[in-house]
C-alpha cells in the first residue's frame, strides 16, 4: 500500500478510536416508556450513564422526636418563620437543614460564634427567606409538586449555592463596528452551561406569553417573529435536558401547539414554568440583596481560552431553573415524597 | 498482475497535458500551469488545470471572497481575534441578519444586520457572476447550457431563502444566518413556527426529488461501473453509437424492472430529478408564511392528517392564561 | 413479445444463483428466475396486507391510512395481528422482497457479464431499512421501535422520534448524512447536465464527447474527474448518503438518549481550550 494508503488509514483508525472512546456515549440496555399509544412514537428514555453533580437520592429522614410540648418561640430567642413549630421539631429541622445545605461548613454557617439568636451572619437572614420558599412551593404550588412537595435537599443536595443554579450571563458588548454574536457562555463545560440564557430571562424570570405558532392553517393577522420561535425552543430544549425528558414527553411533534395531542404532563409543565417565575421574582431576586451570590473564580492562567468577562469573581443573581430541582430526573430525587417527613415545611400562610 | 478495477485505477496513466480544443468560441484567457495529480488519477482525471478566468469568473471570485472576508472577519473580531477561541466557537459563530424591528432597510446598523446584508449582497453576486460563467462558458464550447439552467435551480432556493421570502414577509430577520450550527438552528426553528414543515407538500415533493437524486446516482453510478469493461463511462460515445455496454446497461434495467433508460434518457431523468429537489423546496419555502401560516392545520384542513386517539383523561382546552401569538413588534 | 431491438442475442441461459435453469425464463420483458418468484410472492402477500391493514383501519383516505408497529410493551416478541402483528408480518414480507430483489439483480447481472455494483448499491439501501425496523429496534428492546406504514404517519414518526433527541440536527452522523445527499444531488445535476450538454449542443453544432466536457471542468472550476470518475465519486457520495443515515438512527436511542446538542460537550472540554486545563474527571 502506498504511503497515501496507510496514512489514510491511521488517521482514519485514530478519528474512530476518538469518537468511540471520547465522547460519554451511552449503551444498551436502554429503558424506554412509551408515552402515547402508536403509532405517535412519543418516548421517553433512561438517562444512561450520564452522571449528575449531585446525588439523586434523598437521605434518610432523621429520626422523629417526641414533641416537647413548647413551641420554637417560646423557647428560643428571635424565631421568626418558625414560631410555631414545636421546639424539638425546631431542632430536628435545624439539624436537617445543616445536612441538607452545608454539612461542612455546620452550625457555623449561619450562627455567629455562640449566640445562636445573631442574625450577624447574612445567611441566616437568608435561611428564613428560603425557608419561607419552601413553605410557599409546597402549600401554594400543588399544581406543579403535587404531593411530593420539596425541601431544602431538593435544589441544594449538600452544598451551599445549588450546582445547577443559574448565573445570568454577563452581557456581551461586543465591539461597536463587529457584528453582534449570540450570547453563548465560553467558560462552559457542558453544554447545558453552554447555551445561551435569553430564553431564560424571557420565560423564566419575566411573563413573556409563550405562544409560537398559529391557529389558523392560512395567514392570519398575527405573526410571531422567527426570533421568538428560537427564544422559546432553546428555553424548552434546556428545559428538556434539565429534567430529564425529551420534547415527546408533553407534545406531539407535528401539532406542538395543540393541547388535545399533548400530555398531560404538559399541564406539568405549564404550572413549572409559572412557579419558577414565582420563585425568581420573588424570593430569589430578594436573596440578592441579603446574599451576593458570587461564583468561585476561574482560573486565570486559562484566560486566553475564554473571554475576560468570564473570568475573574462572578457576582451576580442566582436563578433558578428548571435542572436547579430536577437535576436531570422528570420527578426530582426519583419522586421520594419529602414534604410529609417534615410537616412544618408544609405550613401555609408564606408569603415573603 | 495489475486488473482493471472499477472503483480505483490500479495503473494511472499521464497522457500529454491538454490545453485547448480547436472549435472554441472565444479563446479565453487560462491560467495555472496544469499538472498532473497521481493522487487524483486513482479516482478520476490526472490533470488538473488550466481554468479559464474572465471578467465573470474574476469579479465571481473577488465578491465571493469579499463575502467570505465580512462573515469570517467579524467572527474573528468578535472572539477579540483570538485564534484558539475562534477554532473552539466556530461551529457556534454566526453573521445574523437584522432584527424584525429594521423590517428591510438596506442600511440598518452595521453591528445590527448591516454587516449580513452586505456579505448577502457579494454572495448573491458572485454567485449570479459565476452562474454567467457557467453559461457563457457553455456556449463558448458548443456545448448546450443545461448545467446553467440546472444552476439555476439551486439559485432559485437560494434567493428563496434569502431575499424573495424575506421580502415577502416585510423582513430581512426572516433571512437564512451565516453560520454553521445558526443556519441549523434557523431550519429547526422555521419548521416549529410554521406548524411542522414535514406537512407543506412541497417540501414532500423536494424530498422525493432529493432521496430520488441519491437513488437514481447510486442506480446510475453503478450500473455505468458494472459495465465499465465494456466502455460504458464512455457516454457521449454511447449515445452516438450504441454499443455492447449500452445495451447491457438498459437490458439489467428492463429485465429488472421492466422499463428502461437509455444513455441520454437517463441523464434525463437525473437531470430533472436533481434540479426539481431545489425547484419545489424553494416554492415550499416561498409559500410558507407568506400564504400558509400552520402546515399541520393545513394538512387537516385537506384531509391528510391521521387521526390519533387522544391521550385518557387529557383536557382538550389549556390552562386559563396560556397566552396568544405576541406581535411582530418582537426586538 | 417486449424485446427491444438488439434484445435477442442476450437472452441466454445461465448466470443463475440458485435453481439452475427451472426459472431462467422471461415474462413479458421482466427476468424472472428463483428470485423474480420469491419477490413476487413476499411483494404480493405483503401489498395484501397493506391492503388487509387498510381495510381494519379507520379510513381509506390514501395519506392517512397507516399500519402501526406493536406497542413498546410486546418488547421483540410476536404481537396479536390487530395490535402491530400486521406491522411484522409486513415488514418481514419486505425485507423478503427486498432481498430478493437484490439477489435477482445479482442474477441478471452475471448473466449479462456485468460487475455486482447495482445490488451492492442497492444493499446499502436494505440496510438502511434494516436499521430502522430490525437492528434499532433489537437494540432498543422493542419492535415497537420501527416506523409505521403510512404516509404522514411515517413523517409523524420522523418528526416525533427527531424530537425524542431535542434538536436532531446536532446528531454529527445526521450531519454527515445530509452533506452527503445534498453533494449527492448537487453532483448529479453537474452530471446529468453534462452530458445532456455534450449531446445537445443546439441546432447545427455537432456533438462534443470527452474532451470538450474535461474541457468545460476544467475551465470553470479547474477539475474534471473524467467519465469514470463521476460514477465512482457519485456511487462514492449516494451510498455514504444511505450508510451515515443508517448510522444516525442507530446511534439515536441504543448509544445516545438524551438531546443532540448535549453530546458536544466533549468538544468544550478539550484541554486545549477548556477553561479548567486537562481534566480526567
Amino acid at each position: 500500500m502506498s504511503t497515501f494508503g496507510i496514512g489514510l488509514t491511521v488517521v482514519a483508525v485514530a478519528a474512530a478510536a476518538f469518537i468511540v472512546w471520547v465522547p460519554d456515549w451511552t449503551h444498551p440496555p436502554v429503558g424506554g416508556v412509551q408515552i402515547a399509544p402508536p403509532p405517535a412514537s412519543m418516548v421517553q428514555f433512561s438517562r444512561g450513564h450520564i452522571p449528575e453533580p449531585v446525588s439523586l437520592h434523598a437521605p434518610a429522614a432523621l429520626p422523629e422526636v417526641p414533641a416537647s410540648g413548647a413551641s420554637a418561640a417560646s423557647v428560643y430567642r428571635n424565631v421568626k418563620v418558625l414560631a410555631d413549630v414545636d421546639a424539638a421539631e425546631f431542632m430536628r429541622l435545624q439539624r436537617a437543614m445543616t445536612q441538607w445545605v452545608a454539612p461542612a461548613q455546620g452550625c457555623a454557617f449561619c450562627h455567629e460564634g455562640e449566640d445562636y439568636a445573631s442574625d450577624a451572619k447574612p445567611t441566616k437572614t437568608a435561611a428564613r427567606l428560603m425557608l419561607r420558599m419552601v413553605r410557599h412551593i409546597n402549600a401554594d404550588w400543588g399544581q406543579h409538586v403535587g404531593r411530593t412537595g420539596v425541601t431544602c435537599y431538593t435544589c441544594h443536595r449538600g452544598a451551599p449555592i445549588p450546582a445547577e443554579t443559574w448565573f445570568p450571563s454577563v452581557p456581551n458588548p461586543g465591539k461597536p463596528w463587529v457584528a453582534k454574536q449570540e450570547n453563548w457562555r465560553e467558560s462552559a463545560e457542558t453544554v447545558r452551561k453552554f447555551f445561551p440564557d435569553a430564553g431564560w430571562q424571557l420565560y423564566l424570570l419575566e411573563d413573556t406569553p409563550i405562544s409560537v405558532q398559529s391557529t389558523s392553517a392560512l395567514r392570519g393577522d398575527t405573526v410571531a417573529a422567527q426570533i421568538v420561535a428560537k427564544r422559546v425552543y432553546e428555553m424548552m430544549m434546556q428545559m428538556s435536558d434539565g429534567i430529564g425528558v425529551n420534547c415527546g414527553y408533553c407534545h406531539n411533534s407535528r401539532a406542538f401547539e395543540d393541547w388535545s395531542q399533548s400530555t398531560p404532563y404538559r399541564w406539568s409543565g405549564f404550572y413549572g414554568i409559572r412557579m419558577t417565575r414565582d420563585l425568581n421574582r420573588n424570593y430569589l431576586l430578594a436573596l440578592q440583596e441579603i446574599l451576593p451570590q458570587t461564583r468561585e473564580r476561574l482560573n486565570a492562567t486559562r484566560l486566553p481560552v475564554i473571554p475576560a468577562r468570564e473570568s475573574g469573581l462572578q457576582n451576580g443573581d442566582g436563578l433558578v431553573v428548571c435542572a436547579t430541582c430536577h437535576y436531570g430526573q422528570p420527578r426530582p430525587l426519583s419522586g421520594a415524597a419529602l414534604a410529609n417527613t417534615y410537616p412544618e415545611l408544609e405550613a401555609k400562610g408564606a408569603v415573603p | 498482475m495489475a486488473r482493471f478495477h472499477t472503483l480505483y485505477t490500479s495503473i494511472v496513466v499521464q497522457g500529454p497535458l491538454e490545453y485547448a480544443l480547436p472549435t472554441d468560441d472565444e479563446k479565453p484567457k487560462r491560467y495555472g500551469r496544469p499538472f498532473h495529480s497521481r493522487l487524483l488519477g486513482r479516482i478520476g482525471e490526472t490533470q488538473v488545470g488550466p481554468t479559464a478566468l474572465g471578467f465573470t469568473g474574476i469579479a465571481s471570485l473577488v465578491c465571493g471572497f469579499i463575502a467570505i472576508e465580512i462573515i469570517g472577519l467579524n467572527m474573528w473580531a468578535s472572539v477579540d481575534w483570538n485564534p484558539i477561541r475562534f477554532i473552539k466557537m466556530l461551529p457556534f459563530l454566526s453573521l445574523d441578519p437584522p432584527p424584525a424591528k429594521y423590517g428591510l432597510s438596506i442600511m440598518p446598523p452595521l453591528r445590527e444586520g448591516g454587516w449580513w446584508l452586505m456579505a448577502g449582497f457579494f454572495l448573491t453576486a458572485a454567485i449570479l457572476l459565476w452562474w454567467l460563467r457557467m453559461y457563457r462558458r457553455a456556449i463558448a464550447l458548443g456545448m448546450g447550457t443545461h448545467v446553467a439552467w440546472a444552476f439555476a435551480s439551486a439559485i432559485w432556493l437560494y434567493l428563496v431563502l434569502g431575499f424573495f421570502r424575506p421580502i415577502l414577509m416585510g423582513s430581512w430577520s426572516e433571512a437564512v444566518p451565516f453560520g454553521i450550527i445558526s443556519h441549523l438552528n434557523w431550519t429547526a426553528t422555521f419548521s416549529l413556527r410554521y406548524g411542522n414543515i414535514f406537512y407543506d407538500p412541497f417540501h414532500m415533493l423536494s424530498i422525493v426529488f432529493l432521496y430520488g437524486s441519491t437513488l437514481l446516482f447510486a442506480m446510475h453510478a453503478a450500473t455505468i461501473l458494472a459495465v465499465a469493461k465494456f466502455g460504458g463511462e464512455r457516454e457521449t460515445h454511447e449515445i452516438a453509437d450504441r454499443g455492447t455496454a449500452m445495451e447491457r446497461a438498459a437490458l439489467f434495467w428492463r429485465w429488472t424492472m421492466g422499463f428502461n433508460a437509455n444513455f441520454e434518457s437517463i441523464h434525463r431523468w437525473t437531470y430533472w430529478f436533481a434540479v426539481l429537489t431545489p425547484l419545489c423546496g424553494g416554492i415550499g419555502i416561498l409559500i410558507t408564511g407568506t400564504l400558509v401560516d400552520n402546515w399541520y392545520l393545513w394538512g387537516v384542513k385537506h384531509g391528510i392528517a391521521p387521526m390519533y386517539h387522544p391521550l385518557p383523561g387529557l383536557p382538550l382546552s389549556p390552562p386559563a392564561g396560556s397566552g396568544k401569538l405576541p406581535s411582530l413588534g418582537a426586538p | 413479445m417486449a424485446m427491444l431491438s438488439y434484445e435477442r442475442k442476450y437472452r441466454v441461459l445461465g448466470g443463475t444463483l440458485v435453481g439452475g435453469s427451472t426459472f431462467d425464463f422471461w415474462l413479458g420483458p421482466f427476468y424472472v428466475g428463483f428470485f423474480g418468484v420469491t419477490t413476487a410472492i413476499f411483494a404480493s402477500v405483503g401489498t395484501a396486507l397493506i391492503v388487509y391493514g387498510a381495510a381494519i383501519g379507520p379510513t381509506w383516505a390514501l395519506f392517512r391510512i397507516s399500519i402501526d408497529p406493536p406497542p413498546l410493551h410486546y418488547g421483540l416478541h410476536f404481537a396479536p395481528l390487530r395490535d402491530g402483528g400486521l406491522w411484522q408480518l409486513i415488514t418481514i414480507c419486505a425485507i423478503g422482497a427486498f432481498c430478493s430483489w437484490a439477489l435477482r439483480q445479482v442474477e441478471i447481472a452475471r448473466k449479462l457479464g456485468m460487475g455486482l455494483h447495482v445490488p451492492i448499491a442497492f444493499s446499502a439501501a436494505i440496510f438502511a431499512y434494516l436499521a430502522l425496523v430490525v437492528i434499532r429496534p433489537v437494540l432498543l428492546g422493542a419492535w415497537g421501535y420501527g416506523f409505521p406504514y403510512g404516509i404522514m404517519s411515517h413523517l409523524d414518526w420522523v418528526s416525533n422520534v427527531g424530537y425524542q433527541y431535542l434538536h436532531f440536527h446536532y446528531n454529527p452522523a445526521h450531519m454527515l448524512a445530509v452533506t452527503f445527499f445534498f453533494t449527492t444531488t448537487f453532483a448529479l445535476a453537474l452530471h446529468g447536465g453534462e452530458i445532456l450538454a455534450a449531446a445537445n449542443p443546439g441546432r447545427g453544432k455537432a456533438l462534443k464527447y470527452g474532451g470538450h466536457e474535461s474541457v468545460y471542468f476544467r475551465d470553470t472550476i479547474l477539475y474534471s474527474i473524467g467519465e469514470l470518475g463521476i460514477h465512482r465519486l457519485g456511487l462514492f457520495l449516494a451510498i455514504n448518503a444511505g450508510v451515515w443515515s443508517a448510522v444516525c438512527m442507530i446511534i439515536s436511542g441504543p448509544f445516545w438518549t438524551r438531546g443532540w446538542p448535549y453530546w458536544w460537550s466533549w468538544w468544550l472540554r478539550l484541554p486545549i481550550w477548556s477553561p479548567h486545563g486537562f481534566n480526567l474527571n
